[in-house]
């Protein structure tokens, strides 16, 4: 109950996902140009 | 709320206080990783950049279980890790932005060459700026004369990365191979690494212990490069070839990550007590150790022109200023109320005691009362680190040049000077906290 309530609020945090889309966009990044 | 909030912002004389202890952290990050580069710039030829940035993460990651384990023990780190376990995915986040964008940062010196790379992935301190005011209310508040003194300071070290970027290309660099790529990765890398310091600050507007945020950062930048070597590289059998062939370079590898992790530690340490705004420049100043090893220590200016040597010097008297400009601005009342209300933010969000969080920002340990003592297992854990850098130091290979001896020896001085001066103070003023 406890973990799922700690990642229900990760994922409603809007912070989180800049660095989830920073890490995505380095990735394509390297895909691309590696 | 107001009120509440006001009396739990921290006093300003101990924030004072806590703002030189982050100044001086900030400081001793770019002496230790500026000597980073000192060790794998002699073995760096010949071997691909994501290999020579895998040996140095693990390098990163092994030297991570040898002092700071001294420190505070696992028992002490794995507690603070279970009371704010929301913050694990953060800090595995941050360690695989770190590993991404150190690739990228190598794609780029290939393509453009590290003249034009290094001011680039520099502006990471702007990048980090903006996400410290936007998301930790950072700088709000601060004044007219503080924000001068932040902003001018961030820039002069920017213009000084861009002065000694020139002089580098001076000394006869490669010239650039795919120039338009080149920059894009560049500025790739420098929104990953400004964007990896929201995690930092994350942890700290949580009162996690840095030790704790270091641990998980440095799993998640060891598996993310884990994952890149084995899918640029060929795969594990042409990997474990690459890595067999490379043995008697690891050892200088593995002490470049050694002094990374002690740089690393500090800047946490400094982005916890002065906030990513004010530390994200004064960790760049690593770049100018890094060339006062290369110029001092390995002779590269040797024999070179009388404007490089006026354009080096100015740029590292620019940067100077900048680091001193940010140093003098201490954050007023005002800022520390404005941190405070993102702080309780947090402690809702997550559930966190609000009280506890403030005890630890202004440098008080929460789990002091609580008895976590060294096991026998953190010091075994201590002496099989230790002894992987031995084993390495066993079979490496001699340096291939010559170095001046003597200012090796002022080198490490500093290099001492600082982990001995930095963590007295740290250990004074917060037990490590």
């Amino acid at each position: 109950m406890e973990k799922k309530s700690t990642v229900a609020a990760i994922f409603a945090d809007p912070q989180f996902w800049v660095p989830v889309i920073a890490l995505v966009f380095g990735i394509v990044l390297l895909a691309i140009y590696h | 709320m107001a009120e509440q909030t006001i009396d739990m912002a921290t006093p300003v004389s101990a924030s004072r206080s806590l703002h030189m202890l982050g100044v001086l952290t900030g400081f001793a990050a770019g002496v230790w990783m500026g000597a980073a580069e000192a060790p794998t710039k002699f073995v760096a030829a010949g071997f691909s950049p994501v290999l020579l940035s895998l040996a140095m993460v693990t390098g990163v990651f092994t030297g991570r279980w040898t002092i700071p384990t001294l420190l505070k023990g696992t028992g002490y780190v794995f507690h603070d890790l279970r009371e704010k376990k929301h913050l694990i995915i953060w800090a595995l986040l941050g360690g695989a932005l770190w590993a991404v964008a150190n690739t990228l940062g190598t794609v780029a010196v290939r393509d453009v060459g590290l003249s034009i790379a290094f001011p680039l992935w520099n502006t990471d301190s702007l990048v980090g700026l903006l996400w410290g005011w936007l998301f930790f209310h950072e700088l709000r508040g601060a004044g007219s004369s503080v924000l001068t003194k932040v902003l001018g300071g961030t820039t002069a070290i920017l213009i000084g990365a861009v002065i000694l970027g020139y002089a580098s290309s001076l000394r006869g660099a490669t010239g650039p191979r795919h120039s338009g790529a080149g920059i894009l990765v560049a500025i790739g890398a420098a929104v990953l690494w400004g964007t990896m310091f929201l995690p930092y600050r994350k942890a700290y507007i949580s009162g996690m212990n840095p030790l704790s945020f270091v641990t998980v950062f440095t799993i998640g930048e060891l598996v993310t490069m884990t994952v890149l070597a084995l899918a640029f590289e060929g795969g594990p059998r042409e990997l474990g070839h690459k890595i067999a062939l490379a043995r008697p370079a690891l050892f200088w590898m593995f002490l470049g990550g050694f002094c990374w992790v002690v740089g690393d530690l500090f800047a946490q340490y400094a982005a916890k007590y002065i906030g990513i705004g004010r530390a994200a420049p004064l960790m760049n100043t690593n770049q100018l150790w890094g060339l006062a090893w290369g110029a001092l220590v390995f002779g590269e200016f040797a024999g070179q022109s009388l404007l490089i040597r006026i354009l080096v010097s100015g740029a590292s008297l620019i940067m100077i200023a900048g680091a001193l400009a940010i140093s003098f601005a201490a954050a007023p009342h005002e800022e520390h109320l404005s941190r405070s209300v993102a702080s309780k933010r947090e402690c809702e969000r997550y559930g966190m005691d609000h009280t506890q969080v403030e005890a630890s920002l202004a440098g008080e340990d929460p789990l002091a009362g609580t008895p976590l003592s060294r096991r026998w297992w953190d010091f075994i854990i201590v002496i099989l680190a230790v002894g992987v850098f031995v084993v390495l130091a066993k079979d490496s290979s001699r340096v291939p040049f010559p170095m001046d001896s003597r200012w090796v020896a002022v080198m490490v001085l500093a290099m001492m000077g600082s982990l001995a001066g930095c963590g007295y103070l740290l250990w004074k003023r917060t037990r490590f906290s």
